[in-house]
């Protein structure tokens, strides 16, 4: 199995031109990618054709429209989207860091079908661990995550503790960030990180493993908003942006003035500039909230 | 942030030259540090710290956020309104909104406050205002008492004299402390949150009764409530402290007495975390307001009722659960000071947890300590946490260190002396701020209130040891017969003997300070309020020369007129045995009535009484006043008209306190 193979799945009509030119940039982007051609007419060549791509790729992505689309006698009648869908699941299910990614862009056509309606609900609603579902309009975008995302899986796994709360700040405001897990310490588990900007150490892959073993992440910034911002979508998309399991806190000081502007909303962020000394109290609050939704 | 962590530096003080001692406007502008609300974490808590204006005569609170973790952190002060006053905060199940009471409405209401933005918003909207509330832990019940007006009043019986203030009185508890009887009781409501806001009318749990609730507890399901309350009216409420225990579910809308059959107080429940249980305090002699509080245990599972600190010598306040509901934290008065104790519910055992000579009143439940207030006899109200893992007491707030830090210290020691009886009493005594052993000091014996509260470390804001030593005095504040902290029967000992042993623990305690070199024989008074405010004028005609000056607040001067004058009878009965005109009686009222010794009075005598004290009604002071004037001994009257059984207003404060040691400097 290539670790840069993916499995584009067979798409509905309307998904077809933008399936095209996913293809286009996974290939400039370096990934090789399955199946090529259409749909074999057969049922059965195509289910094992289906059966075999998926096994031989380290992630799959399905694209998602308005359409019910073909269907599969065979399986109940399911749309051969749901379908491979489905068989990715069951990939996801073994193991082997297999990722799933469900495209669904904002096209402005309208669903008429309920089938379809309950496709998306059902995909929405079920998001797993190493899935992730995303509307970005751009393909070049999804191309550029996927690369992230996959790299994290071709890293080696890094000696990590299970944590309550990931804290990370920016060398700059140590001083107040290690007053605030000093705070939070008394409460709860807290392991804590203070970047350093020329160092040679990849912060974002070792963030990324402690996010997952963490049960909430803190990126702090008070004189670093420059660095937070970016830094925190980083690793939101390492760690699989919508899907992620781990919820990411970015929490600003409202001192200097020019934080209030400063912020980073995704699915699975908190994004909040306060007084700095009721941050320790919303961390926290927020440290909750993750544990109860666990 | 650095405002948020610029840790409070314990500064060595500048110079002891610096520090001066404390003056009564320094003692009325501390800021008054409430008890704190702790979050259900444990990580934070927000208490309000209450300023005084004099100019403009009243206090203002508003409410701060500190965190319990660390100590000498500066608090986050989450309203600024000096017009109106927050306070009651009660956080909610998450920590990160606060419910307090506000007057921003003009009557008091519950508002909703969120803490990172401080954004707050009113929930509740009661026409005359809520006395106390608990929202439920999901937020979604509010409960909360309130006055219901049941009775008319002379203006509506006669709708042609409405301007007549006339009362007509056909039974006892017309007025009591300092108000008038309203026409109203106090009752508990419930009310969901969303069907408030959409203006659905909240249930009076004791619709059409006329009852007031005392206090309440909300169980952990939001849907039950456990009450206190006297099912009495006029007189049988005034001679009985029978309040029971109730559980009432609002589902079924059913109300159970748990506390059936006992007939003394039966007060604050509190339910344990998980709903289980439900305890209170609980006293078994019947009118006996200052019996032993026990701990009473009801297990909702076998209906079962059990006593947990009958080998207890003192009564328990302040019951508070542990997290697991495994331990009972409360406080219990110890030997001059008031401790914070854990009763660990499995085996019944009991351990202190404070130690000290301090006054711990309140306790919360922080991350890994207890969180608490507390006083010193030179030190106003802060708040502590005490460390399970280190055991070990810090300091968590410094709301009044800048001042303090200026202010000369009193220094507090611990005196026993031999009663005439052969026992053995703790006495206080406090000396002036830097002290001169080879001096001779004016002393004042202080004669404790209540009658039953003991002698311990609170710090006052009236009766404010440290500011007499201040002013030169040593102190002498006896714990005499009748109060708690050293054992049952040295608490039981006044009831039936007002005028008998403890005028001798009184004398004792005086007669064993003028043996102390530094206490000037020739300069001695007596001061003090209610029951010490009737000691005073007891001593004046029994004191044998002693005293060159007295001061008596609110003190009781005629047995014979104040029995049937005051309003809670159950403290008059069971502390007096009866009325004068019981055959019975007289002995006692002969013995113990001060005036009838006033014929005896040679000594200058202050009298203070307030017009609206209704407790110990101000015709005892004037009675006072003028047998000391008609026999031409050197008296004067301070009269509060606006003023009860306290002092309460701060420029009355500050006239009080100017007035006392204009006294104490004209006749000591």
């Amino acid at each position: 199995m290539e670790s840069k193979t993916i499995y584009l799945a067979y798409t509905t009509p309307d998904m077809e031109q933008l399936r095209e030119e996913l293809m286009f940039t996974l290939f400039k982007a370096g990934f090789k990618v399955l199946p090529m051609g259409e749909p074999d007419i057969n049922e059965e060549v195509l289910k094992s054709k289906i059966k075999i791509d998926l096994g031989q790729s380290k992630s799959s992505i399905h694209l998602i429209g308005a359409d019910y689309g073909q269907t599969i006698t065979s399986e109940g009648n399911m749309s051969l989207a749901n379908y491979q869908y489905k068989k990715a699941k069951e990939c996801l299910q073994k193991g082997n860091n297999f990722r799933i990614f469900v495209w669904h862009p904002e096209t402005g056509k309208q669903i008429t079908d309920n089938k379809q309606q309950e496709l998306i609900n059902d995909l929405q609603n079920n998001i797993e661990a190493n899935m992730t579902y995303t509307n970005t309009p751009s393909s070049i975008q999804l191309a550029d995550d996927l690369r992230s995302m996959m790299e994290v899986t071709d890293k080696p796994q890094l000696q990590l503790n299970n944590t309550e709360i990931f804290f990370i700040s920016n060398l700059i405001d140590d001083l107040t960030a290690e007053e605030i897990t000093d705070m939070l310490s008394d409460v709860t588990q807290i392991e804590k990180l203070a970047i350093e900007q020329d160092s040679d150490t990849d912060y974002a892959e070792l963030s990324s493993q402690q996010i997952n073993k963490s049960k909430l992440a803190v990126v702090y910034f008070k004189d670093s908003a420059e660095w937070a911002i970016p830094f925190a979508q980083q690793i939101w998309k390492k760690i699989g942006g919508a899907a992620a399991t781990t919820p990411i806190l970015v929490i600003g000081d409202e001192d200097p003035n020019t934080n209030k502007s400063k912020g980073f909303k995704a699915p699975r962020v908190i994004s909040m500039v306060m007084a700095g000394e009721l941050i320790p109290l919303e961390i926290k609050v927020q440290y909750d909230k993750a544990v109860e939704a666990v | 942030m650095k405002k948020l962590f610029g840790c409070i530096l314990f500064a060595l003080s500048l110079s002891v030259s610096a520090k001066q001692p404390l003056s009564v406007e320094q003692l009325l502008n501390f800021k008054k540090v409430g008890n704190p609300a702790v979050s259900m974490d444990g990580f934070s808590m927000v208490y309000y710290i209450e300023t005084t204006n004099l100019e403009k005569n009243k206090g203002n609170k508003d409410l701060y956020l500190s965190y319990t973790s660390k100590e000498g952190i500066e608090p986050v002060q989450l309203t600024n309104t000096p017009d109106y006053n927050e306070f009651a905060p009660q956080f909610n199940r998450t920590g990160s909104h606060v419910y307090f009471i506000s007057t921003e409405s003009v009557a008091p209401q519950v508002w909703v406050m969120e803490i990172k933005t401080k954004a707050k918003n009113q929930v509740s909207s009661v026409p005359d205002g809520i006395g106390s509330f608990i929202i439920s832990s999901d937020e979604t019940t509010l409960y909360y008492t309130a006055d219901v007006k049941m009775d008319k009043s002379v203006a509506e019986i006669y709708p042609d004299a409405v301007k007549s203030n006339a009362r007509i009185i056909d039974d006892l508890m017309y007025r009591h402390w300092d108000s008038w009887d309203d026409y109203s009781y106090t009752h508990l409501f419930f009310v969901s949150v969303n069907n408030y806001i959409a203006g659905v009318s909240p249930i009076d749990i004791l619709k059409d009764e006329p009852y007031d609730v005392e206090n309440f507890d909300v169980n952990v399901s939001g849907k039950e409530v456990a009450y206190a309350c006297k099912r009495l009216k006029g007189k049988e409420y005034a001679f009985s402290t029978n309040t029971e225990i109730y559980y009432y579910d609002t589902q079924s809308k059913q109300t159970r007495n748990l506390s059936q059959g006992n007939l003394g107080y039966d007060m604050n429940p509190k339910f344990s975390h998980t709903g289980k249980y439900l305890i209170w305090e609980s006293m078994t002699k019947a009118g006996f307001e200052s019996d032993k509080a026990n701990i009473i245990l009801f297990d909702f599972g076998t209906a079962k009722t059990s006593f947990l600190t009958n080998d207890f010598a003192e009564g328990a306040s302040n019951l508070t659960w542990s997290l697991n509901d495994k331990d009972i934290y409360f406080i219990a008065p110890t030997n001059g000071t008031f401790q914070i104790y854990d009763l660990e519910l499995s085996t019944k055992k009991i351990r202190s947890i404070t130690a000290g000579e301090h006054d711990c009143k309140s306790i919360g439940l922080g991350a890994k300590a207890l969180i608490y207030a507390k006083t010193t006899m030179n030190s106003p109200q802060e708040i502590y946490q005490f460390s399970f893992a280190l055991s070990k007491e810090s300091q968590l707030t410094f709301v009044n260190k800048k001042e303090l830090d200026n202010v000369s210290v009193s220094k507090v020691e611990r005196r026993i002396v031999k009663t005439t009886d052969g026992k053995e009493m703790l006495v206080w005594i406090i000396l002036p701020p830097d002290f001169d052993p080879s001096k001779k000091y004016p002393t004042l014996l202080y004669c404790q209130g209540g009658p039953q509260s003991m002698v311990s470390c609170s710090y006052s804001f009236r009766w404010n040891f440290a500011l007499m030593a201040a002013n030169g005095y040593v102190v002498v504040a006896p714990n005499r017969r009748g109060l708690p902290g050293f054992g049952r029967e040295w608490n039981d000992a006044i009831s039936g003997d007002w005028g008998g042993q403890p005028m001798k623990d009184y004398l004792s305690a005086i007669d064993d300070a003028k043996t102390l070199p530094y206490v000037d024989g020739n300069r001695l008074g007596a001061v003090g309020a209610s029951y010490g405010g009737y000691s005073v004028y007891w001593l004046a005609g029994n004191h044998n020369k002693r005293f060159k000056s007295f001061i008596s607040h609110c003190g009781l001067y005629n047995l014979e007129s104040w029995y049937p004058s005051t309003e809670e009878m159950f403290f008059a009965k069971n502390d007096i045995g009866g009325a004068h005109w019981q055959p019975e009686m007289a002995e006692a009222y002969k013995k113990f009535s001060p005036h009838n010794f006033v014929q005896k009075w040679d000594t200058p005598i202050m009298v203070i009484h307030g017009e609206k004290d209704f407790r110990v009604p101000v015709s005892e002071g004037m009675q006072a006043f003028g047998s000391a004037q008609l026999q031409n001994i050197k008296s004067r009257f301070l009269y509060f008209p606006d003023e009860g059984h306290w002092v309460l207003k701060p420029q009355n404060a500050l006239v009080w306190h100017r007035e006392f040691f204009r006294w104490l400097k004209e006749t000591l």
